[in-house]
């Protein structure tokens, strides 16, 4: 059952960054980078299979362990994830500023002149 | 001492990249700053490129220079492990940066105060992931090199930068999200991250989750796909590589190497022939992928009416031609493979750096293909955009007819009609397009030059370009024995139980049997 409600909550939050990022404002692609990196660092953490309670560590004869790499992976990923979305929340601060638009298109049609 | 050569080509860059971070924060004097940040980077990418020779000399007997950090056993230990084609790229990573550090010096680096630090991130990132041994450390070297990259686009700032940085940044964070998805799939079924792990392990897959498996490793690809510009996700690539300063385009030339790298590494070795039921992943898509690229690229080039954006055009078609040998997965192609990306690398970023050159020297009328006063310095440019068409096209005597000519004689006879086809095509079409560029830049003429406007820059600032350039007949003199070299490097890449001996030998079987990781059923059942 908890994987059930595990993936499903992956799923849900996955489909909602999506979602969010294929807007056109600057300001709502941010949220759905931020909520496709929390879905994948939620995907991560469950590829060490979910288990409560148990010890990192293994030794002789241990039966059942949490493994330990997957959380690891995660804290990495996580420290990177947050650096990147401060670049990107700067860089969307800094095009609405010197672009006048939030639209991710701002200032296109200048192209062509 | 070689045990340490792969650890120095990260250190040095990051320490290099501090150093001169400090310097820019503690002075206000940003001339003497900038001149100190100068003769830094120089003096860090001159030690590189001699650690990177020897590098490539230490590796080239088919020997592995394997570096476990913190000295923990393979595969628990994160691992660098460097083989013929990480040293190769890394020498080509070092020296690419030597004459884009030379380049900058013209004038390109004041524009902001840390372009030189930047470029040594770059560097270290570039460098890290050519020859991390480890999946998930490769995902880290990717953001380092990312980061850095998007400050490098950024850099100088202005309108065009901004847009083409905001899509740029926003599809690598996607590829990067979708990278972690395809680590975890793979790590969750195979229970490791080593690479050389990796491939002893991905045989034992059983049929049950091999579409699970493959489901990972084609989201690596498509990661891949995406930092390679192939498509059809490489539309991300004109502009970004349109719009930043010209020394920091012709850096991102090796950038697409990277993807196309990350395909070798992952889908001969892991994915390959050989392996149960993880083999034949990639094999239906490489192929294909690559011949579209290949077309777009040149369909853009032919389109393109100014010259930066045909040169980003060319970067297209030339991943396109690279990814057409990976993917006919055989060991002969995928030497061919490696000759052309050491062409592409060096012909595409000294094509950038002549785009430049031209592109300040024609005044108002820039890139675009209109008539224009002759510009100053004509007769030396002329000479080098014959050289970079000839070497680009592939006509002989340069670089570029010998890869693409090894390329042609690896394709086996079943594919033969379809990629001999596009692959001559397309090279008669950038053949044509090269020529009318040329001929409009150097020909089409009208007008007198405006006296008001700047004198262009010396005739000296041409040099990094030209020698770039002339790699190209150095590659073509020299073309036999960077064959042999790459020949066995692919017979490296393709002897996957040697490489996986050498990284894991000492890794002590401990312990004797795993233990069966913990369930939520085996924590319900207890």
């Amino acid at each position: 059952m908890m994987d059930l409600v595990f993936a499903a909550g992956v799923g849900i939050v996955a489909a909602c960054g999506v979602y969010l990022l294929l807007r056109m404002r600057t300001y709502t692609i941010v949220l759905g980078l931020a909520l496709l990196s929390y879905a994948t660092n939620l995907f991560l953490f469950g590829s060490g299979r979910l288990s409560i309670g148990q010890a990192p560590i293994f030794a002789e004869g241990t039966e059942v362990y949490a493994d330990p790499i997957p959380q690891a992976l995660v804290l990495t990923a996580i420290v990177i994830g947050l650096a990147m979305t401060a670049f990107v929340v700067v860089l969307a601060l800094i095009s609405n500023k010197e672009l006048g638009s939030d639209h991710v298109d701002a200032g296109r049609d200048e192209e062509g002149k | 001492m070689n045990g340490h050569l792969p650890i120095a080509m990260v250190a040095i860059p990051m320490f290099t990249a501090a150093v001169g971070l400090l310097l820019g924060a503690l002075s206000k004097d940003t001339a003497r700053v900038l001149g100190q940040q100068r003769a830094l980077g120089r003096a860090s990418l001159l030690v590189l490129m001699v650690l990177a020779g020897l590098m490539l000399e230490a590796t080239a007997g088919g020997e592995l220079l394997v570096v476990r950090l913190g000295n923990w056993p393979s595969p628990f230990s994160i691992a660098l492990a460097v083989d013929r084609l990480s040293a190769l790229m890394v020498a080509l990573t070092m020296l690419l940066a030597f004459f884009v550090q030379w380049a900058a010096r013209d004038g390109a680096d004041t524009r902001g105060p840390y372009f030189h630090p930047l470029l040594q991130f770059q560097v270290m990132g570039l460098a890290g992931a050519f020859m991390t041994g480890d999946l998930f450390n490769l995902f880290v070297f990717f953001e380092i090199l990312l980061i850095a990259s998007y400050a490098l686009l950024l850099y100088g700032r202005g309108r065009a930068r901004l847009r083409a940085g905001l899509h740029y940044v926003v599809i690598n964070l996607v590829g990067s999200a979708l990278f972690l998805v395809g680590v975890g799939v793979i790590y969750g079924l195979l229970g490791t991250l080593n690479m050389a792990d990796l491939a002893a392990k991905a045989s034992l897959v059983s049929a049950a989750d091999a579409p699970l498996l493959h489901a990972g490793a084609l989201l690596l690809l498509l990661v891949f796909a995406l930092k390679a510009a192939i498509v059809p996700v490489h539309l991300w690539l004109p502009a970004t590589y349109h719009a930043p300063v010209g020394p920091v385009s012709a850096l991102f030339a090796i950038m697409t190497k990277v993807g196309v790298y990350g395909i070798i590494r992952v889908f001969v070795p892991i994915f390959g022939p050989g392996q149960g039921w993880a083999s034949g992943v990639a094999e239906p898509w490489v192929l294909p992928l690559g011949l579209v690229t290949l077309v777009a690229g040149s369909l853009g080039v032919l389109a393109a009416t100014d010259l930066k954006k045909m040169v980003t055009y060319l970067v297209v078609a030339s991943v396109g031609t690279q990814v057409t040998a990976v993917g006919l997965f055989t060991e002969q192609a995928l030497a061919a493979a490696t000759f052309y990306i050491v062409h592409s690398t060096l012909v595409t970023a000294g094509f950038f750096l002549l785009a430049d050159a031209i592109t300040v020297r024609r005044g108002e009328a820039g890139g675009r293909l209109s008539a224009a006063p002759l510009m100053p310095q004509a007769r030396p440019l002329a000479i080098l955009y014959l050289l970079a068409a000839v070497s680009t096209a592939g006509l002989p005597p340069l670089s570029g007819f010998i890869g693409k000519a090894l390329i042609l004689a690896a394709v086996p006879d079943a594919v033969q009609p379809v990629v001999w086809t596009v692959i001559l095509l397309t090279s008669f079409l950038l053949l044509v397009q090269l020529a009318r560029i040329g001929s409009v830049l150097f020909w089409n003429l009208s007008g007198l030059r405006d006296e008001a406007e700047p004198a262009a820059p010396s005739v000296r600032s041409l040099a990094p370009a030209a020698v770039m350039l002339a790699f190209s007949a150095v590659l073509a003199l020299f073309g036999e024995r960077l064959d042999v070299f790459s020949r066995a490097t692919a017979a490296q890449i393709y002897d996957r139980q040697a490489t996986i001996d050498r990284v894991m030998n000492d890794a002590e079987p401990w312990p004797k049997t795993w233990p069966e990781r913990s369930t939520l059923e085996g924590k319900d059942g207890s």
